[in-house]
């Protein structure tokens, strides 16, 4: 029976039957307001994927490829990506200080956020500042002359708060593929990680069998 | 050709119980809540303090079981009902409750003084401390452990209610954060985490 046991283990963790994408830590808590002026808080986002994304408002040709990669996983996950009935939301966190809900929504409409599944948010600079820098651990540097140095990455967050992956800006494959791919991974987890095949998951995350 | 048979029948064998069997036996040792395999060292919680004015240290906690949790003490429904839980899956532990500490941060200081949050927090278990701090370390805090909280505008009688997380967050032994329950997790689950995290 050990020795069945023993192999059962080992077939487990070396042939990985099931990929998770990891349970990397909390995301942070954050009260926001979005364009249109409503609030945007983490609690707001729990029960939907989230993904994050961090822009200045006037972030102009720097962000074009970021924001052509959102609007892709924003489309490609509509018809590539089923995760039952969970909400897909997409969230660009403005790297401002306390922008309006008017400047919001300028900075929304120029990159194609449609401010339903796609919104921006803001909210006060010290906060803002904590939030990226500490909580989504993403580099940010507000200059004294208001320019604004970021990494351009993106986090995605699954609906009970968990930062479930972090990817950087333009590495060797294409982002949007690999934003999709994760959300499919994701999906997956949330429509079949049902009774029985909830502890298969969970084993799953204990063999750290990752996508 | 017969060790061959064998081997193939072996391996057959072991995918069988780990797809069927595995799962339930790790199942029955995983946390109930959500669960971090690789876990981190649990945020310092700076610049906040207990009831009693003593700094609130997560390494001098090492081999305990710490249980944080977010609220207020006048928040009418899942406060009360959250510490209740916890107070209950605590005594289910018998003699190892000792090795269990909770704190319930205050994201109320204004209202919440240091006296009224231990008077509070006495009436659940002794093993809950009451915690409280600053705003902007309460907010730090709060940010760093995934919770969010906002406080209402008082009405006519200057009460105000505070929207606020209301999950648990699990810390072992090692000061690392380990687990994230809901409030609504099955008290005998709770207490049986408990008892591994130390």
């Amino acid at each position: 029976m050990g020795g069945v046991l023993l192999g059962a283990v080992l077939a487990f963790a070396v042939l990985q039957p099931i990929k998770v994408l990891p349970r990397i830590r909390l995301a942070p808590g954050y009260a926001l307001h979005d364009q249109h002026g409503d609030p945007l808080t983490s609690e707001t986002a729990r029960g939907s994927i989230t993904l994050y994304s961090f822009a200045p408002l006037d972030c102009g040709e720097r962000c074009d490829d970021v924001f052509a990669t959102l609007r892709e996983v924003r489309e490609r996950a509509r018809t590539e990506v089923d995760l039952g009935d969970v909400d897909l939301q997409l969230v660009t966190v403005a790297l401002a200080d306390d922008p309006t809900a008017e400047q919001l929504a300028a900075a929304a409409a120029a990159s194609g956020a449609d401010g339903e599944v796609w919104r921006w948010a803001g909210g006060d600079v010290d906060r803002i500042r904590t939030l990226v820098g500490a909580g989504f651990r993403r580099y940010v540097e507000f200059a004294p002359d208001g320019t604004v140095e970021f990494d351009p990455g993106f986090v995605l967050v699954d609906g009970a708060g968990v930062v479930r992956a972090e990817l950087r800006y333009q590495t060797e494959s294409p982002d949007a593929d690999r934003l999709v791919r994760r959300l499919g991974v994701l999906g997956d987890e949330l429509r079949l990680a049902h009774g029985p095949a909830a502890a298969a998951y969970e084993a799953a995350h204990l063999f750290l069998c990752y996508a | 050709m017969r060790g061959a048979a064998l081997f193939a029948l072996a391996i057959l064998a072991g995918l069988g119980v780990a797809w069927f069997g595995l799962p339930r036996l790790l199942a029955r040792d995983a946390l109930h809540g959500t669960a971090f395999p690789d876990p981190e060292p649990a945020p310092a919680l700076d610049g906040l303090v207990t009831a009693d004015g003593a700094p609130v240290d997560l390494a001098a906690d090492r081999g305990k079981a710490v249980v944080l949790f977010f609220g207020y003490t006048s928040c009418p429904d899942v406060c009360p009902t959250s510490l209740a839980l916890l107070s209950r899956a605590i005594d289910e532990l018998g003699d190892d409750r000792e090795d269990v500490v909770v704190y319930f941060v205050s994201v109320d200081p204004d209202r919440d003084t240091p006296e009224l949050l231990a008077r509070y927090t006495s009436h659940f278990s002794d093993r809950i401390v009451g915690v409280t701090g600053s705003a902007d370390a309460i907010a730090d805090a709060a940010a760093r452990y995934g919770i969010f909280y906002e406080l209402h505008e008082p009405d006519a009688d200057g009460y105000y209610a505070v929207d606020h997380t209301a999950s648990f967050t699990g810390i072992d032994g090692k000061g690392r954060l380990r687990v994230v329950w809901p409030s609504e997790v099955d008290v005998d689950d709770l207490a049986s985490d408990l008892r591994h995290l130390r």
